[in-house]
């Protein structure tokens, strides 16, 4: 039955770590794409990686939640091969049982707030909280509108570009970065060429 | 030694999202700035070949600007390259070229070369980013011309105007005979080409 358990575990833990290695590789991917050039990567492409994002977190979620009970009964202990003394500061991190001084801290912070409103305001309480949450929602709404018309989600630039005249219109744009490219390749040629020969 | 390599080229405009996307992505960046000679062989009779796959290249790391030009040539480390032209008929693939190298560890390297026979051609500057992964390497590079002949003192000046940068992906074979080790290398190099497709089109360019 423990070996059994053991198993269960570690392939709990390599799971998880499995799909956080995928997250990983998929924000240094969508990074990459993002900072491709100044302007907005084109929204088919964006929505892509997005949605593989998306994918991969909702699959750790459900993996945290399947395997909640392992995670929360597992004890971590060193097997009596485990070189103590060189690692040390990895055992004192993953023994740890008591709770880091600032979160102690914040926590009692919060408990003090949290009673100071319930004996100052106590029959007000729901009020105000449905209050906050919908000036919460406006306060939401506003902004993501806002964010929504910083973007043209028809053209490979923002709104702002356009309404500066930085770029006319997609076609232009792909006009001009195709001909941006044909020139800086016959510029290779023409470096590749001297670094060779001296010729210019 | 063979040299399996990609080219790519990125314009000016785009050099620092590139940088930014080659250092979230690969090991690195490592700072490059090169000085290159390049001498060729004089009184070639005319029925010998002229090509510049036989023309000698010297390369050295300019690590400070604190030395004269002629201390610097002096205590500098030189290095010796030839580089042959690439195999043709590889479109679709990477680039090859024969390439050989050999560290030069006494004496003046302009009374050598010389000696063998061969006068100065042009020089140039090479400064950029060097990036890595696994066994190959990256460069994101410009190439520049120097204000006066060998001298080491900026400012150095580019080629054109709106000169874009160079991205130069190579692996190197030591035993081109060993078709494993080609396959592994041409392998590893179209990892990169797909790693790097969303920021630059890495082609076999013929050099």
């Amino acid at each position: 039955m423990e070996d059994i358990s053991t198993e269960k575990t570690v392939e709990s833990l390599e799971a998880i770590r499995h799909r956080i290695a995928q997250i990983v590789q998929s924000l240094t991917h969508f990074l990459a794409i993002l900072h491709q050039s100044e302007s907005l990567s084109p929204w088919p492409t964006i929505h892509k990686n997005f949605n593989i994002l998306l994918s991969q977190i909702h699959s750790l979620s459900n993996n945290l939640a399947a395997h909640s009970h392992t995670l929360q009964t597992t004890s971590i202990y060193p097997s009596l091969e485990f070189p103590v003394k060189e690692q040390e500061p990895l055992l004192t991190t993953l023994l740890r049982t008591k709770a880091l001084p600032e979160v102690e801290e914040w926590e009692a912070n919060t408990l003090q707030e949290y009673e100071a409103s319930i004996s100052s305001q106590p029959k007000k309480k729901e009020a105000n909280d449905a209050y906050q949450k919908d000036q919460l929602w406006d306060q939401a709404r506003i902004i993501f509108m806002e964010e929504r018309e910083n973007y043209s989600w028809f053209d490979f630039v923002t709104r702002r570009q356009e309404s500066e005249g930085e770029f006319v219109s997609q076609r232009q744009l792909e006009i001009d970065r195709a001909t941006e490219e044909q020139n800086a390749n016959q510029m290779l040629t023409d470096i590749l060429s001297f670094m060779k020969s001296g010729k210019r | 030694m063979q040299e399996l390599y990609l080219l790519g080229v990125v314009p000016s405009r785009r050099f620092e999202a590139v940088v930014n996307s080659l250092s979230k992505t690969l090991d690195g960046p490592k700072t490059i700035l090169e000085f290159w000679v390049v001498y060729r062989p004089k009184d070639v009779p005319p029925n010998l070949p002229r090509q510049p796959d036989s023309w000698l290249r010297l390369c050295s790391n300019i690590e400070s600007h604190d030395e004269t030009d002629t201390e610097w040539s002096k205590n500098t480390q030189w290095s010796m390259y030839l580089e042959g032209n690439s195999e043709p008929k590889r479109e679709d693939k990477c680039g090859i070229r024969p390439v050989n190298r050999a560290k030069l560890t006494n004496g003046s390297v302009t009374e050598f070369v010389e000696k063998m026979g061969y006068e100065f051609s042009h020089e140039y500057i090479i400064q950029g980013l060097e990036y890595f992964f696994f066994d190959t390497t990256v460069r994101i590079y410009q190439t520049l011309i120097p204000s006066q002949q060998r001298s080491i003192k900026p400012p150095f000046h580019p080629m054109n105007e709106e000169q874009p940068w160079i991205l130069h992906v190579y692996t190197h074979v030591a035993d081109a005979s060993n078709q494993v080790a080609m396959a592994k290398a041409e392998a590893n190099l179209t990892k990169v080409k797909t790693l790097l497709s969303a920021f630059c089109d890495l082609k076999n360019v013929r050099l």
